[in-house]
C-alpha cells in the first residue's frame, strides 16, 4: 500500500480518483490547489503525486518544480485535459504525463510502474 | 522799361505816386504784374487819378489791353491742361472700373478655366485693357504650357469680331456672364494651336525669361519665342509678355498684341496688364492649392477607407482568435465533468458485469456531474447568444429588493446584513426586468460567496451595502461587501470568460453580468474601497418618457 496525493480542483474527479485508487489498495489524500499540496507534502510523506496542471492561483507546473526542488525522487505524474502541455519543456521534469480520461487504466498502470521502480 | 517791384506796391509807389505815372506803354507785362493790375490797380484811386490825366490814359489803356490778352493766353493754357487731366482721369476711372469688375468676377470664379477666361477677357475688353488678342501659358513642372487664348488666329476674323464688339459695345459684364453660364466660346483654331506650345522654363525664350526675371516686356515683330507656331503668329506683330507670379510661385505668362488695330501697346496698358496679371496669379494659385487640397483629401479618404477595411479584417481576425480561445476553454470546461461522468459510469458498468448492483454513490456522482455539465452549457449558451431586450420603466430600488427576497434564505444562513441607501423617490431606469434581475442575483451570489465561511475565513457574515443615486440621465448603483476582496493580481481578470476562483464556478457569471449591462447601454466597473473590500459600480441609463417627436422619428426611419 502506497500513500498517493491527488492534486485536482474538480470535486467530481477528486472523488473518482480517490475511489479508484483506494480500490486497488492505495491510501489517497486530496488537495484542491497547489498551495495546499505543497503544505501537505511538507508535513507528510507521500510515495507519489498525481498533479493537475490547470489549478487556481498557482498552476501545476509551478507546483511540480517546487516538489522536485525539495525531493528529486518523489515520483510526480502530470494529469491534464490538454495533451499539448506534454510538449511544454517545463513539464519534462515530471516522471510521467497522462492525459485525463474517463478510462483510468493508463493512469493506474503508470502509478504502479513508478511505484515498482527501484528508488535511486 | 521794366516795372520791377510794382507788385509790392499794393497801394502806391515809394514816392506815394501810382506806378503807372512812370510806366511807359511798352512796359513788360509779367504774370505778377498782370495779376496785380487786375486784382488791385483797377480798383485803386491812384490809378483812377493817373487815368484821368490826359497823358496817362493811353498808357493805361494799352497796359490793360496787353494784360487782358496775356490773361486770355493763360486761360487757354489752363483749359488745355484741364482737358488733358480730365481725359486721363476719365481713362483712369474706366481702368479702375474695369479692374474692379475683373477682380469681382475673378473672385466669383469657381474653377481655373473660368478664372483664365475672365482674366483674358479683362485683357482684351474694350475700354481700358483693349488689346486685340491675349494668350495665357501656365507653368507645369519645368515647362510653360499653352493654356487658353482669346482673339483670333486670322486678321480677318479678328477684324470682324473687333467691329462687332465696337458696335454692340460688348461690355465686360456681358462677357463675364457668358463665362459664368458656360456659353462663352474662345476661338477653337487659336486654342488648338496654343495647346501645342510647350516651352522649358529654363530656356532662353523671352517668355521663359520674362517669368524668371518677373518683368513685363514689349517685343518687336519677328522676335522668336522658341516655338514655331507662335513665331509664325508674331512674324510681323509686336507683342507684350507679362509674367504671372506671387511671392515664390511662378504661375505663367500672358502674351498680348494688337494684331488687328496695329495700335502701339503703351506703357500704361502694360502696367494695367501687370495689375490684372497679379490678380489672376493669386486666383490661379488659389485654384491650384484648392485642387491640391482636394487631391490630398481624396487620398486621405482612400487611405482611411483602406485602414478601415484593414481594421475590420483585424477585428474579424481577433474575433476568430477569441472564438478559438473560447472553444478551447469550453472544451476544457466540458471535458472535465465528462471525464468524471465516464469514470463513474465505468465503475457502475464494472459492478454490473461482476453481477453486483451499481453503487448509489457512483450513480449520484454521474447525476451531479451531468447537471453541472448542463449548467455549464446553458451558461455558455447564455453568454454567446444574442439576447433581445424588452425595455420597460423599472424602479431600480424595487428591482434590488425583489432580488434580495430571492436570496433571503442564503443571506440569513450566512448571517449577512444588507444596508440600503436608497433615495426616497423612485429611481426609474430603462431596463429589461428579467435581465436586470439576473444581474442583481449574480452580484448578490458573488457577495454571499465572498461573505460565506471558507477555510481561510472560518466565520461567515458581514454587510452588503447598496447605494443608489439617481442623476436623471443615469442611475448609479454602488454595491460593496465586507468580504476579503479580490486579490490585486486577479482584479483585471474577473470579467474574462471562464476565469474563476471557485471550484463550482463556471467563470461566466461576471462576463454575462457585464454583457447584460452593456446591452442596456450601461457600464459596470470594479473598484476597491480603503479596506480592500470589493465594490461594484453600475451605471444604467435613466428612464425617459418617450416624447411624441421621438415616436415620429422612429416612424419616419421605419417607413
Amino acid at each position: 500500500m502506497s500513500r498517493i496525493l491527488v492534486v485536482e480542483d474538480e470535486p467530481g474527479l477528486q472523488q473518482l480518483y480517490k475511489l479508484e485508487l483506494e480500490e486497488v489498495g492505495h491510501e489517497v489524500m486530496l488537495c484542491g490547489d497547489g498551495e495546499s499540496a505543497l503544505a501537505a507534502t511538507r508535513d507528510e510523506g507521500f510515495d507519489l503525486v498525481v498533479l493537475d496542471i490547470k489549478l487556481p492561483r498557482m498552476d501545476g507546473t509551478e507546483v511540480l518544480h517546487e516538489l522536485k526542488k525539495r525531493n528529486r525522487d518523489l515520483p510526480v505524474i502530470l494529469n491534464s485535459a490538454y495533451a499539448t502541455y506534454k510538449n511544454d519543456f517545463s513539464n519534462w521534469l515530471a516522471d510521467e504525463f497522462v492525459v485525463k480520461s474517463a478510462d483510468l487504466t493508463e493512469l493506474k498502470a503508470r502509478i504502479e510502474s513508478l511505484l515498482a521502480a527501484p528508488r535511486a | 522799361m521794366l516795372l520791377e517791384n510794382v507788385h509790392t506796391c499794393r497801394v502806391q509807389g515809394s514816392d506815394g505816386q501810382c506806378w503807372l505815372k512812370n510806366a511807359g506803354p511798352n512796359a513788360t507785362i509779367t504774370r505778377e504784374i498782370a495779376w496785380s493790375l487786375l486784382r488791385e490797380c483797377l480798383a485803386c484811386e491812384l490809378l483812377q487819378d493817373s487815368i484821368s490825366r490826359a497823358g496817362g490814359r493811353r498808357t493805361a489803356d494799352q497796359l490793360i489791353g496787353r494784360t487782358m490778352s496775356f490773361m486770355i493766353d493763360e486761360l487757354q493754357t489752363y483749359e488745355q491742361q484741364l482737358h488733358r487731366t480730365s481725359t486721363s482721369l476719365r481713362k483712369r476711372v474706366s481702368e479702375l472700373t474695369l479692374l474692379n469688375q475683373i477682380s469681382d468676377a475673378l473672385s466669383r470664379s469657381s474653377d481655373l478655366s473660368q478664372t483664365v477666361q475672365l482674366f483674358l477677357i479683362g485683357v482684351t475688353a474694350g475700354g481700358a485693357g483693349g488689346l486685340n488678342r491675349a494668350l495665357l501659358l501656365l507653368t507645369e513642372g519645368d515647362e510653360l504650357v499653352g493654356h487658353t487664348g482669346l482673339g483670333h488666329l486670322s486678321r480677318e476674323e479678328g477684324q470682324k469680331t473687333w467691329m462687332a464688339m465696337a458696335e454692340s459695345g460688348s461690355e465686360l459684364q456681358i462677357l463675364a456672364d457668358r463665362v459664368f453660364d458656360g456659353t462663352f466660346r474662345a476661338d477653337a483654331e487659336l486654342n488648338k494651336l496654343l495647346r501645342t506650345v510647350r516651352l522649358r522654363r529654363d530656356s532662353d525664350s523671352p517668355l521663359a525669361s520674362c517669368l524668371r526675371e518677373r518683368v513685363a516686356r514689349s517685343y518687336s515683330p519677328g522676335t522668336s519665342v522658341g516655338h514655331s507656331n507662335l513665331d509664325r503668329m508674331y512674324k510681323d506683330t509686336p507683342f507684350v509678355a507679362v509674367p504671372l507670379f506671387m511671392e515664390h510661385d511662378e504661375v505663367g505668362v500672358l502674351v498680348a498684341d494688337n494684331f488687328v488695330t496695329g495700335l502701339p501697346i503703351i506703357e500704361e496698358s502694360i502696367s494695367l496688364l501687370q495689375t490684372l496679371a497679379h490678380q489672376a496669379a493669386s486666383e490661379i494659385i488659389n485654384h491650384r492649392l484648392h485642387a491640391d487640397l482636394q487631391r490630398q483629401l481624396q487620398e486621405t479618404e482612400h487611405l482611411y477607407e483602406l485602414l478601415r477595411e484593414n481594421q475590420n479584417y483585424l477585428l474579424q481576425h481577433e474575433r476568430l482568435v477569441d472564438m478559438g480561445k473560447l472553444a478551447t476553454t469550453v472544451a476544457h470546461e466540458i471535458k472535465t465533468p465528462l471525464v468524471a461522468i465516464g469514470g463513474f459510469a465505468r465503475r457502475a458498468e464494472r459492478r454490473l458485469q461482476a453481477g453486483e448492483q451499481p453503487s448509489q454513490r457512483d450513480l449520484d456522482m454521474i447525476i451531479k456531474e451531468v447537471s453541472r455539465l448542463e449548467r455549464i452549457t446553458s451558461e455558455i449558451l447564455d453568454y454567446s447568444k444574442e439576447v433581445r431586450l424588452n425595455f420597460e420603466r423599472v424602479d431600480l430600488r424595487e428591482a434590488l429588493d425583489d432580488s434580495l427576497d430571492i436570496v433571503e434564505s442564503r443571506l440569513d444562513a450566512a448571517g449577512i446584513h444588507v444596508q440600503r441607501k436608497y433615495p426616497e423617490s423612485a429611481c426609474p431606469v430603462k431596463a429589461d426586468p428579467r435581465r436586470l434581475k439576473q444581474v442583481m442575483l449574480n452580484l448578490f451570489e458573488n457577495a454571499i460567496d465572498a461573505l460565506s465561511s471558507t477555510p481561510e475565513r472560518p466565520v461567515a457574515g458581514g454587510t452588503i451595502t447598496l447605494s443608489v443615486l439617481d442623476a436623471g440621465d443615469a442611475v448609479t448603483l454602488e454595491m460593496s461587501d465586507t468580504g476579503p476582496g479580490i486579490p490585486d493580481d486577479l482584479f483585471d481578470r474577473v470579467f474574462t470568460p471562464f476565469f474563476t476562483t471557485k471550484p463550482e464556478g463556471s467563470g461566466l457569471g461576471l462576463p454575462v453580468t457585464r454583457r447584460i449591462i452593456t446591452d442596456h447601454g450601461g457600464r459596470i466597473s470594479l473598484a476597491k474601497d480603503d479596506f480592500g473590500h470589493t465594490r461594484f459600480l453600475i451605471e444604467l441609463p435613466g428612464w425617459r418618457e418617450p416624447a411624441v417627436r421621438e415616436m415620429e422619428h422612429v416612424t419616419n426611419t421605419g417607413s
